[in-house]
């Protein structure tokens, strides 16, 4: 039995902002992450009949968005699984002050300039709706990969966000005197 | 660091700030760990400020304003388009449902958007725009006294230009409707130093009061770039106004523009 209207349209209010946010920070432009989005909310709304609740829902919709925005690329390839091991001596220590001066267009371009292979997962993970296991089996890699990926991609966003100054930065008003 | 502790970090680095993974068996042994351990402690403190403090910002990014109601609309088109289509099957024969799925179903089955993204249509207007207007309102080489034109006549005279641009003479100045919001164009003359990479730059820019829906759309302080049809344009908002850069620059010279230096 396919959902309601009335289902859908809850499902759609409930998650839509949150899967708009991820789409945003792999596709990295707005009419693309619109696009994945609603890929996404159709293909809830014709195959996703049996899935009612909302945490599956979730699930299903980030995994659905996922797999779209591979195919959109048409990646042929995956990414290497770097092992724990290999990252865990580079785990960076934190500076809470990089992110108290950020905003939130300044968060989502830093994690757009993340590498491919950390930024979904670590999107996922600050969006804050999936544990570490539920990032693993959204994007279909072993959990021991999420947990590397996510300290690599933490080490890339403080790097980006240490070293690389905002292009915003260089726009200017326009001169009143010549 | 030992092994152990390297394991313990690696787990608490993958624990969401607000605290859902805190019951996790894995999570409360390496959270003890850090209790007993003031280093990995204090790494864990700061840790998960930072987390919590991108978590936040992150949730500030709003969807564009049309969006939800264009995948209800999409739904709802794909939903009608099946009825109809069960309808004619049990009144027509086989083949002419297979013809109005055809012809008439394709269209509204598919899941593409519904409309234009606001920004997409902004852009492809501007350079069509471009393609046709003959006349500037005001014709300056001056930046300042464009500037005064634009303040006196009612446009917008506090645009954020790519510091690229500060030196550059401008041509003019033009003030026009675009569904409604008044857009004010500035036009700048190419590079002085004579190179032929450097081509003129037209800057758009519209107020949010105008055309919130266009706002919604792009809030990103940094210039998005693209290029269309031999144009390249980046689009960027400040102080609540959308700018769109539009040359024929080649897309690193028009990058270059924002590069300073």
């Amino acid at each position: 039995m396919s959902l309601s209207d009335q289902e859908y349209a809850a499902l759609v209010a409930a998650h839509y902002a949150q899967l708009y946010r991820f789409a945003l920070s792999l596709a990295r432009n707005e009419a693309d992450a619109s696009d994945l989005t609603q890929q996404a909310f159709y293909l809830l709304a014709t195959k996703g009949a049996q899935i009612r609740e909302q945490a599956k829902a979730k699930s299903w919709l980030a995994t659905t968005l996922y797999r779209e925005f591979l195919n959109s690329r048409r990646r042929t390839t995956r990414f290497e699984h770097v092992s724990v091991e290999q990252d865990a001596a580079e785990l960076p220590s934190s500076d809470p002050d990089l992110a108290r001066h950020l905003d939130g267009n300044t968060a989502v371009a830093a994690l757009q300039e993340v590498p491919e292979p950390y930024r979904a997962p670590l999107a996922l993970f600050y969006l804050q709706d999936h544990s570490y296991q539920e990032i693993a089996s959204i994007l279909d890699i072993p959990i021991g990969t999420v947990m590397s990926r996510l300290s690599r991609g933490k080490s890339e966003l403080r790097r980006l966000l240490t070293e690389t100054p905002s292009t915003a930065t260089n726009i200017i008003p326009m001169r009143r005197e010549a | 660091m030992p092994p152990q502790s390297l394991q313990n970090q690696l787990y608490l680095q993958a624990m969401r700030p607000s605290g859902q993974d805190a019951a996790q068996p894995e999570m409360v042994e390496a959270m003890r760990a850090a209790e007993q351990d003031p280093v990995l402690g204090d790494w864990l403190a700061k840790e998960q400020a930072f987390d919590r403090s991108f978590a936040a910002h992150l949730a500030t990014v709003q969807p564009p304003a049309h969006l939800q109601a264009t995948i209800l609309a999409g739904v709802r088109a794909s939903r009608q388009a099946k009825g109809r289509r069960t309808k004619v099957w049990r009144v027509l024969a086989a083949a002419a449902a297979v013809a109005l799925l055809a012809g008439i179903g394709y269209r509204e089955l598919s899941p593409r958007p519904l409309i234009e993204p606001p920004l997409a249509q902004f852009r492809h207007e501007m350079i069509q725009t471009l393609e046709s207007v003959h006349a500037l309102d005001h014709k300056s080489a001056r930046a300042d006294e464009v500037k005064q034109w634009l303040a006196e006549h009612q446009g917008i005279a506090d645009a954020g230009i790519p510091v690229g641009l500060s030196e550059r003479e401008t041509i003019g100045c033009k003030l026009f409707e675009w569904h409604g919001a008044q857009v004010t164009l500035i036009c700048f003359r190419p590079c002085p130093s004579g190179d032929p990479q450097s081509a003129s730059a037209h800057l758009f820019v519209v107020d949010e009061k105008d055309a919130p829906e266009l706002l919604n759309a792009f809030r990103a302080q940094a210039p998005a770039f693209a290029e269309s049809n031999a144009w390249t344009s980046a689009v960027w908002q400040r102080e609540g106004k959308i700018h769109l850069l539009i040359s024929r620059s080649a897309m690193p010279h028009l990058q270059g523009l924002f590069a300073g230096g």
